[in-house]
């Protein structure tokens, strides 16, 4: 039997190289040899005991870009030597939301590299073949496991009622911030508000088209927005980190009637002013992960260059590096300096 | 064992034959076929103007009793009275992961091309079929399915309450639409219809006003009908190139348009697309019931709506020609309903 290597977190950080059979891809999976993976804050929370959900022993590891290298049965929209990249709801498709296209909120699901599926920290992996995506060849295996975070962006933007024209706020200039605020650039937004602690940060999307950035700790959001946009002031704010501080920046900021969209990963329960939410009419909606479509979107805005991924690349290691990339990942003078996303290569 | 069934031969040519009766996988029921309607596709087929696989049997608008369970069924039970979905979906294309199940590349459905309900028993997936109250009866239940692609209709139209709405045709679906948009608080509700002796069921349906609409100065009428109020909806249950027309005729400013009604495909209509810019009209088809069988089932056991008064004309499996030629001929047929358990 042919074996691979896996980098199985056994314990809260704590990592293990083992040596265990490459899988066989059942009837509709695919087995995909994986070239690139990127650390996603969930992997950070995973790694250090805080996600709520996920638990080890379990192989991390859900943004990546892999080459085809078989097929199961019923399997024909796939051949070996195809490079690919999933989503990584595995799903029942029976269900209330799963028959309705909404499979990302399954009653059942499991999540590739979380939650009941080993994920990409492996030579191998295997995947539902529904949730399998080819990519073109001008895009690199770097690119294409941004494909992930940017279909996140995708969903939160389509998910809200934005229009052509909108004024926006994204709260958080990480790499969800980020490339949520280039959706909406990308979208047509007239006025984009991107706000973060970090200058860097900031220094960057302004490079990328947002038209005003903001660090709070220097600048009210609110009082600026109250000071310096017409009567609409924002139309959409997009929270992007999910706590107590930008979520009262949220609030805050709206004007009557604004639509918040949640797309950060809240502690789970956040003392807010839900009495402006009521008087005001504002529209707090979550949003959770993407469907196939936000993946089409995703793959073409890349390969058509609709999206700058690629300078949020900023730390590249060696998977046998892995130590040194978490390490690399959670260190915060790292994202201070602009840091982004780090990748791990095969 | 053999079953009667009316087996599709090509263009004018279904028959009663004597079939096996059908076998079911681990997923699926049999069920014992109570009534099945006749719906205008069924007579689209034998003109020959829709696709149907040949040999097949027809029939998609069914109410029965479970009469075998598959190894894998849980929620039914034999003898459970049951309502069935005729639509199959592939589950794997484009469409079904997106939920738009009723744009399947496999175009499926059950008497279109896999076997339908005139006949004694039909094999059902399991997942399409739905539990109905003891207090609907078999013929009303019968009408689950027409009813469900009615609300497709009305999800689609994003009516609101308080809102005006113009109905066009007097048949099954355009009487549905009445008690639909009652219950959806549209008011006023003109109905248009062909029919003048149907009047009073519309009127106690829920139609404020019944309008002849062969009447020269039709459109005049409907307008006066509404009063000063905009006409905020229009709904076609037709599909013929008279009564489509004039659903554009009478919209005013800011009017949303249902095409429900199927018609021909060799329908051609006169349009006037600047009253379409000008007025800002919105045009929306309607196709199948894509997740609306359940809200369907729920109106029938919760007595919100009457569909029995529809039923004006009922046959035999025997009757079956007789059937289709009072649905084609007989300008006082509402529902033609087929009750095939004797």
């Amino acid at each position: 039997m042919k074996t691979m290597k896996q980098i199985q977190l056994t314990d809260v950080r704590k990592f293990e190289v083992q040596e265990v059979p490459i899988p066989e891809p059942g009837p509709n999976e695919v087995l995909i040899k994986v070239e690139a993976v990127g650390i996603c804050g969930s992997d950070m929370h995973s790694y250090t005991g805080h996600h709520p959900f996920v638990h080890p022993p379990i192989v991390l590891g859900h943004e990546y870009s892999g080459i085809v290298e078989a097929v199961g049965e019923n399997v024909h929209r796939f051949q070996k030597g195809q490079r690919v990249t999933s989503e990584i709801a595995v799903t029942c498709g029976q269900c209330y939301n799963c028959k309705r296209g909404r499979y990302q909120l399954c009653e059942r699901g499991k999540y590739l590299g979380n939650v009941g599926i080993d994920g990409a920290m492996a030579e191998f992996l295997v995947i539902d073949a529904e949730r399998v995506h080819a990519v073109p060849d001008n895009m690199t295996p770097e690119q294409v496991s941004m494909v992930e975070p940017l279909a996140v962006a995708f969903h939160a933007v389509r998910l809200s009622n934005f229009k052509v024209g909108d004024t926006a706020m994204v709260i958080g200039a990480g790499v969800i911030g980020n490339l949520t605020a280039q959706v909406l650039k990308m979208a047509g937004v007239r006025t984009l508000v991107v706000t973060d602690v970090v200058d860097a940060r900031l220094e960057l999307i302004k490079k990328q088209g947002a038209d005003v950035v903001l660090n709070p700790i220097k600048t009210d959001p609110a009082e600026w927005v109250r000071e310096n946009m017409g009567p609409e002031k924002m139309d959409l704010i997009f929270d992007c980190v999910g706590n107590e501080a930008t979520l009262d920046q949220a609030i805050n900021t709206a004007r009557k009637g604004t639509e918040i969209i949640l797309v950060g990963v809240p502690p789970v329960r956040v003392p807010v002013n839900m009495a402006f939410v009521q008087d005001r009419e504002l529209i707090v909606v979550g949003s959770l992960q993407y469907v196939a479509e936000d993946y089409v979107r995703a793959i073409h805005a890349i390969s058509h260059g609709r999206v700058d991924v690629d300078s949020l690349i900023t730390d590249v290691f060696s998977i046998n590096d892995y130590e040194q990339a978490y390490a690399a990942a959670l260190d915060k003078d790292r994202m201070t300096r602009g840091g982004m996303k780090v990748l791990m290569e095969y | 064992m053999v079953m009667r069934a009316f087996v599709f031969g090509g263009k004018h040519n279904c028959s009663l034959q004597s079939v096996p009766v059908p076998t079911i996988n681990s997923d699926e029921v049999l069920i014992q076929v109570s009534h099945c309607g006749i719906c205008g596709t069924d007579i689209h087929i034998d003109d020959g103007e829709f696709f149907c696989k040949e040999n097949l049997i027809l029939g998609h608008e069914f109410s029965g009793y479970v009469a075998e369970v598959g190894a894998d069924v849980k929620h039914l039970k034999v003898g459970d009275r049951v309502v069935g979905d005729p639509m199959t979906p592939c589950f794997q294309c484009t469409y079904c992961q997106s939920g738009q199940m009723n744009y399947c590349v496999e175009l499926p459905g059950i008497g279109v091309n896999l076997d339908g309900a005139f006949a004694e028993y039909i094999a059902v997936p399991a997942s399409n079929v739905h539990v109905i109250g003891d207090n609907v009866s078999m013929e009303e239940a019968a009408m689950a399915e027409p009813l469900s692609c009615a609300i497709r209709g009305m999800d689609l139209l994003k009516c609101k309450s308080g809102e005006s709405v113009v109905i066009i045709g007097d048949g099954t679906i355009g009487l549905m639409m009445v008690q639909l948009c009652k219950l959806a608080g549209l008011a006023p509700i003109v109905l248009v219809g062909a029919k003048p002796s149907v009047a009073p069921l519309a009127t106690r349906l829920g139609a404020d006003v019944f309008l002849d609409g062969r009447d020269e100065n039709i459109v005049e009428r409907v307008r006066a009908a509404v009063g000063f109020k905009q006409i905020n909806n229009v709904i076609e249950a037709v599909g013929a190139k008279t009564t489509l027309e004039l659903s554009l005729e009478v919209a005013t400013f800011g009017s949303k348009i249902l095409w429900f009604g199927v018609p021909s495909p060799e329908t051609r209509i006169s349009v006037v697309p600047n009253e379409v810019f000008t007025k800002e009209l919105m045009i929306q088809g309607s196709l199948m019931n894509p997740h609306t069988m359940t809200r369907a089932v729920a109106l029938l056991n919760e007595g919100r709506l009457d569909l029995e008064s529809l039923i004006t004309h009922t046959f035999t499996l025997e009757e079956l020609p007789e059937a289709f030629e009072c649905y084609r001929n007989n300008p006082e047929r509402i529902k033609v309903m087929i009750k095939i358990m004797r």
